[in-house]
């Protein structure tokens, strides 16, 4: 006859398999072959936790430049209330517009900004908008998105309402290193702003803004970047130091946790042959839609990330940082259930015990 | 008079320090006190196993169950005495 205890012991392991098991699937997703090379693109590297240098490509970006990268964002998503953050698409009744977010902001399925002769824009939207400035100029034979000064100068002044200052180049202790720069912004269930972050230089760190109006630096253990998992993240970015034209080719892209302590689970991956030499590009996730219901759990997670091309040469970007999820399942209380299953198993099943052995 | 034996139970120890490793880490990871993707939780885990099978080892044993076992009774053997 079984032992009770052991019929308990395995219920309690079955639980906890169900709980977890989950989270540890929805975790290790499968490689991924973005430029279909047929080499995963995380094994682009042999060590995920490198730090980069940039190359040999210049840092860091022009004003000018990264107020034109950013005024894409905002010629897309503008800011009608002023408050720094680009406004959600909203539905008819005011809801969030989660799935009209791809359409809005970068090809569906794909997430990255319509650019191209043949897939402009959404021109009707933008001049119904009274949003119809940006310009399509030709460098070395290719089409670009170039922001007007008017538009360039107007996304500065937002990007300072929301705290950050595109000429803050002091600093160490780089997070994200390399020429690829960038602003995101991110977004709760119901479309209201939660959080933001920007670094345009090689010198320093991704840095936020306080209430106070001082920045910090983003993405750390006590200031993580927030992310609500119903929510939403926008972003725009540019390779620094090349022309449009000339951006990354054949470029392959990952982020990934170590899970356990572990290197490389794989968040997600992706890579582009990016035959028009993009050098900029915007675009956003959302989570609401994109993230497994089992993943949606609340918590901190160290994550890092790298993009490489070998076109233009050199070209490698890394970055390492904390995202903290909210708005999901909340492991304490699962947690608390374990350690008094597990407290009480040790109390009553584990500890040794006295028997009676024969007589003296 | 019946002498007393130690029954210790290391895989349950170990089995239950998983468990609560395992629910340390969730609680700690749900508090914003460590990061997934970091050793800690790893650690904590280790921990957890390592402290069950410590207390499976080392902690106060329990009393015997019952009473102890009364004293074989001797049988005198009749047909040698004659």
């Amino acid at each position: 006859m079984a032992n009770p205890w052991s019929k308990r012991l395995m219920a309690g392991m079955c639980v906890g398999a169900l709980l977890f098991g989950p989270l540890f699937v929805a975790s290790a997703g499968a490689q991924t072959d973005g430029d279909d090379d047929g080499v995963p693109d995380e094994d682009l590297t042999d060590n995920p936790t490198a730090t980069g240098s940039g190359g040999n490509l210049p840092s860091p970006l022009p004003l000018e430049t990264t107020a034109d990268v950013i005024a894409i964002l905002y010629q897309l998503m503008p800011d009608l209330d002023a408050d720094g953050f680009p406004d959600f698409p909203r539905n008819a009744d005011g809801t969030p517009d989660f799935a009209g977010l791809n359409s809005f902001i970068g090809e569906p399925g794909d997430r990255d900004l319509r650019t191209g002769p043949d897939d402009q824009i959404d021109q009707e939207f933008l001049e119904a908008e009274d949003l119809n400035n940006i310009q399509i100029t030709m460098a070395d034979g290719t089409e670009v998105f170039v922001a007007t000064t008017e538009s360039a100068q107007h996304a500065l002044q937002q990007v300072q309402a929301a705290g950050g200052d595109l000429g803050q180049v002091a600093g160490s202790g780089s997070a994200l290193s390399g020429p690829c720069y960038g602003i995101t912004f991110s977004y709760d269930s119901n479309g209201d702003p939660l959080d933001m972050a920007f670094d345009f230089s090689d010198a320093t760190p991704p840095f936020t803004s306080t209430p106070g109006g001082d920045y910090e630096q983003a993405f750390t253990s006590g200031n993580p970047f927030r992310v609500d998992v119903d929510g939403a993240v926008i972003y725009t970015g540019i390779a620094g130091g090349v022309p449009p034209g000339s951006g990354p080719m054949e470029h392959d892209w990952f982020i990934e946790m170590n899970f356990l302590g572990f290197d490389g689970t794989n968040v997600d991956a992706g890579g582009d042959p990016n035959t028009a030499g993009e050098n900029r590009n915007a675009g956003s996730v959302s989570l609401k839609e994109d993230l497994p219901a089992a993943a949606k759990i609340n918590g901190l997670m160290a994550i890092n990330g790298q993009m490489m091309a070998p076109i233009p040469a050199d070209f490698f970007c890394v970055g390492s940082g904390f995202v903290e999820f909210e708005g999901g399942i909340d492991p304490t209380l699962p947690g608390a259930a374990l350690v008094l299953l597990s407290t009480v198993g040790l109390l009553f099943n584990a500890r040794p015990a006295l028997t009676w052995g024969g007589a003296e | 008079m019946s002498s007393q034996n130690v029954k210790r139970h290391p895989i349950r120890g170990a089995l239950y320090g998983v468990l609560l490793g395992l629910g340390l880490a969730l609680a700690a990871v749900g508090q914003g006190i460590v990061a997934l993707g970091t050793y800690p939780p790893f650690l904590i885990l280790l921990f957890g196993i390592a402290a069950g099978v410590a207390w499976s080892m080392f902690g106060p044993a329990k009393s015997p169950k019952g009473a102890e076992p009364p004293k074989p009774i001797e049988i005198l053997d009749t047909n040698t005495a004659e």
